[in-house]
């Protein structure tokens, strides 16, 4: 048992050093992560997150109309272009949230406040919700946009989740922005 | 004569990287570093000397030198700290936690053990301490690295070089000593090649890395500073826009 500890963390310490080897691009500074993150959220407020998006993407009554009063061949091709649909919305959530992660983290490690246990909360929910995109992706790929409905939702709902606790981290990184949200001409400059 | 020449691969690598050092001043950057590359290349040609004139004495030698390079090599780790994590004083903050975190568990594994089985020792023998010393040293540098990867830190030629070379070095050694331990003198003629043949693999990485100097890079803390309190604010109204479609979009 412990030799097969010692060879794992061995194993473990050369997986690592190659990854860091290999690494061409770290997080870049301030502006760029800002531009992303930016990207991220927009793509995301504009077409990927609205309830009518979803709602539409997933809706069972177009595809029960289609099926129900369709020729074979146009039920087909409905569900192969819904299907793309779907792939398409889970893959853009799955770029954005690697694209806020990404900001996240090129802003807190500079902050010597930082906190240890909202950071281990955070990159959790960040895998949790990359994990989940996944495996939404192979559901889809394996039954369509019919078949993982529940797992949309409870995708949204950790998306919620994540958006509080960063909401949450990034409030001791600087307590004056508090004011500038009421005070400051900034406020006027949010991309929604 | 292949353990030889192993050998002297690693002495030459060893006076090589010295000397690119004169050429371009970089003890001064990297003292810790230097001094474990100086212990390393002093031991091995007082081993050499040993193995040929006083081989009855080869063993004592070896197992005393080894200890000493074991130690100075932590300064590699303290090299690791100092010039990639110090300007992040954020991940700075999570790699000591790590630090301190495995330090403590280390230590409290010693004692619980102690305590709980009367008579138990960490190590038996020269090679499982080396191993278990090993392990802590192993455990330590994962644990930077780890919060180098997750906080994509950049680092440049030189100490990526450093952590590639000391890491490969490490985990070989662990588990060649993993494996030594467990299977006693079955593996001793493979352990006598791994050892120094991943020495070598270290040396010739950093002989490579620290041909010349390259700084790692400095991320602009100061433009940082100026922007970031326009640019939290902004994030901040960003993450609860996103949060009120979320909603919506969860509970239409």
């Amino acid at each position: 048992m412990h030799l097969i500890l010692f060879l794992l963390l061995g194993a473990g310490l050369l997986v690592l050093l190659f990854l860091i080897a290999r690494r061409a691009r770290p997080v870049a500074g301030s502006a760029q992560s800002l531009r992303e993150a930016r990207q991220a959220l927009s793509a995301l407020q504009e077409w990927a997150l609205p309830s009518g998006v979803l709602e539409r993407v997933f809706a069972k009554q177009d595809m029960a109309y289609v099926l129900s009063s369709t020729p074979p061949d146009v039920q087909r091709l409905f569900l192969q272009e819904r299907r793309k649909v779907a792939f398409l919305w889970v893959c853009q959530v799955h770029k954005s949230v690697g694209l806020l992660r990404n900001f996240h983290l090129s802003q807190a490690r500079f902050y010597e406040r930082l906190s240890l246990g909202t950071e281990i909360e955070l990159a959790f929910s960040f895998a949790a919700l990359l994990f989940a995109c996944r495996v939404l992706q192979v559901a889809l790929y394996a039954g369509g946009s019919s078949a993982a409905p529940w797992m949309i939702e409870k995708t949204a709902e950790a998306v919620t989740r994540l958006c509080q606790v960063s909401e949450k981290s990034l409030e001791f990184l600087s307590p004056a922005p508090e004011k500038a949200i009421v005070d400051g001409p900034a406020s006027g400059n949010f991309p929604v | 004569m292949r353990t030889q020449a192993i050998w002297w691969v690693g002495i030459f690598l060893d006076g090589l990287i010295l000397f690119r050092s004169c050429c371009w001043k970089m003890r001064s950057e990297y003292p810790f570093f230097y001094s474990y590359v100086v212990a390393t290349f002093l031991t091995s040609g007082l081993l050499f000397l040993v193995y040929r004139f006083l081989p009855s004495d080869y063993q004592y030698f070896y197992w005393t030198t080894d200890f000493v390079t074991l130690v100075v090599g932590c300064g590699v780790m303290l090299e690791i700290v100092k010039h990639a994590l110090d300007p992040y004083a954020g991940a700075e903050r999570f790699g000591r936690w790590a630090v301190v975190t495995v330090f403590a568990a280390t230590f409290a594994y010693v004692c619980l053990r102690e305590l709980i089985v009367p008579g138990w020792s960490p190590a038996v023998s020269t090679v499982e301490l080396e191993r278990d010393l090993r392990l802590v040293q192993a455990l330590i540098l994962f644990a930077l690295l780890f919060v180098i990867f997750h906080y994509r830190i950049a680092l440049g030629r030189n100490l990526k070089g450093m952590v590639v070379g000391y890491g490969i070095y490490v985990a070989a050694s662990l588990m060649s000593l993993a494996l030594r331990s467990y299977s006693g003198s079955i593996l001793d003629a493979a352990w006598k090649i791994i050892q120094p043949f991943s020495y070598d693999a270290a040396v010739a990485i950093w002989a490579i890395a620290l041909w010349s100097y390259s700084p790692n890079p400095i991320p602009n803390a100061a433009a940082l500073a100026n922007d970031y309190e326009s640019l939290v604010s902004r994030t901040r109204g960003m993450l609860g826009a996103m949060r009120s479609i979320l909603e919506k979009g969860v509970r239409p």
